[in-house]
């Protein structure tokens, strides 16, 4: 029942990537998406299997709920994120409403997978969580200025 | 809780490890060798895309509790995995989008040789996969090389649409570097 609703909401939330091609190029997007696999998944396998601060329950139905999260639903929440301060021209405050925000879903969701019963904080907390996205959150937005200016740098340069 | 790493190191240097060691200085070699052909945005672009989809393959059917094969030493993450995902995975597709671009007019002409070329490539790779499981870099245990060669096919493919995405953001009919 979990996964249905994790898949579910997951796909809403891919579904949401189309509007973002109106503040970014599809590259842009991908690129940054990658950044973000490639940030979360050794640092989970990190925390869970080699430090164990958090286990994981072994079944096919955790691995799908917490796959899928780590694979859609959090790179996407770091994707709205990004695009939002990097490429907005929004007003500070509702920028840093942005940041808090998904701070917010980020740490919900951890210790809603810990509420169910899915995942177990040994040596883990609220601002271990809040540490390892804001590292993560920081990493994805200074990767997604560079490769912006990189790609405009390249497009205006002599053929 | 003395003996848990941040990463492990092997449990023996054996063949696997030099396997790793050795492929990774050859085809690197064959990099620093071959004249600078392509952008930053595009050799960033290559690697992000093959170390992301190395690391979720492996971390997805790799790892408990699906665990399709095992790689190196440990089911815990070690230094050589990272090796692996960082250093000799994303090299082989680098020099298949180089290749592609360098000839790029000729295999775009007829799309048998597009699909030959991917053919051969992930015959290739395959091919290095077999011996590395030789030397111990991969156990199977519900996994076999057919599977292997189907998903390096899906790897090439998937690389080359981000080539044409590159060039089509770059504004660009190659991706050669002046």
């Amino acid at each position: 029942m979990v996964s249905i609703i994790v898949v579910g909401i997951s796909l809403v939330a891919l579904g949401s990537v189309y509007a973002m091609k109106r503040f970014a190029s599809a590259l842009e997007l991908w690129s940054i998406y990658f950044v973000y696999l490639v940030g979360l998944q050794p640092i989970y396998v990190v925390i869970t299997m080699n430090l164990k601060w958090i286990t994981m329950v072994n079944a096919p139905e955790v691995a799908i709920v917490t796959k899928t999260i780590g694979l859609v639903l959090n790179p996407i929440v770091y994707l709205w994120m990004v695009i939002v301060l990097v490429f907005t021209t929004l007003r500070l405050t509702m920028k840093l409403l942005v940041f808090l925000l998904a701070h917010a879903i980020f740490s919900s969701i951890d210790f809603l997978l810990v509420h169910i019963g899915y995942l177990e904080f040994v040596n883990w907390g609220l601002w271990q969580s809040v540490l390892r996205h804001l590292v993560l959150s920081f990493t994805g937005i200074l990767f997604a200025r560079w490769f912006h200016n990189r790609l405009h740098k390249e497009r205006s340069a002599p053929l | 809780m003395n003996d848990l790493l941040l990463l492990y190191l092997p449990k023996k240097f054996d063949g696997n490890e030099w396997f790793i060691l050795i492929s990774s200085v050859v085809i690197w070699t064959v990099i620093f060798i071959l004249p600078r052909r392509l952008s930053t945005a595009c050799i960033v672009v290559i690697w992000l895309l093959n170390v992301s989809l190395a690391h979720s393959a492996d971390f997805i059917i790799g790892k408990q509790p699906f665990e399709l094969y095992a790689y190196n030493d440990r089911k815990e993450m070690e230094w050589f995995d990272l090796w692996l995902h960082l250093l000799s995975y994303p090299p082989a597709t680098y020099l298949f989008v180089y290749g592609y671009d360098k000839w790029r007019t000729w295999l775009d002409r007829k799309l048998w040789r597009l699909a030959a070329i991917i053919g051969v490539a992930a015959l290739a790779t395959t091919g290095l996969e077999a011996m590395a499981t030789y030397y111990g870099v991969f156990t199977y245990y519900h996994w076999n090389l057919y599977a292997s060669f189907a998903v390096y096919v899906f790897v090439y493919w998937i690389n080359l649409l981000f080539y044409r995405l590159l060039r089509r953001e770059l504004k660009r009919d190659t991706l050669l570097v002046k």
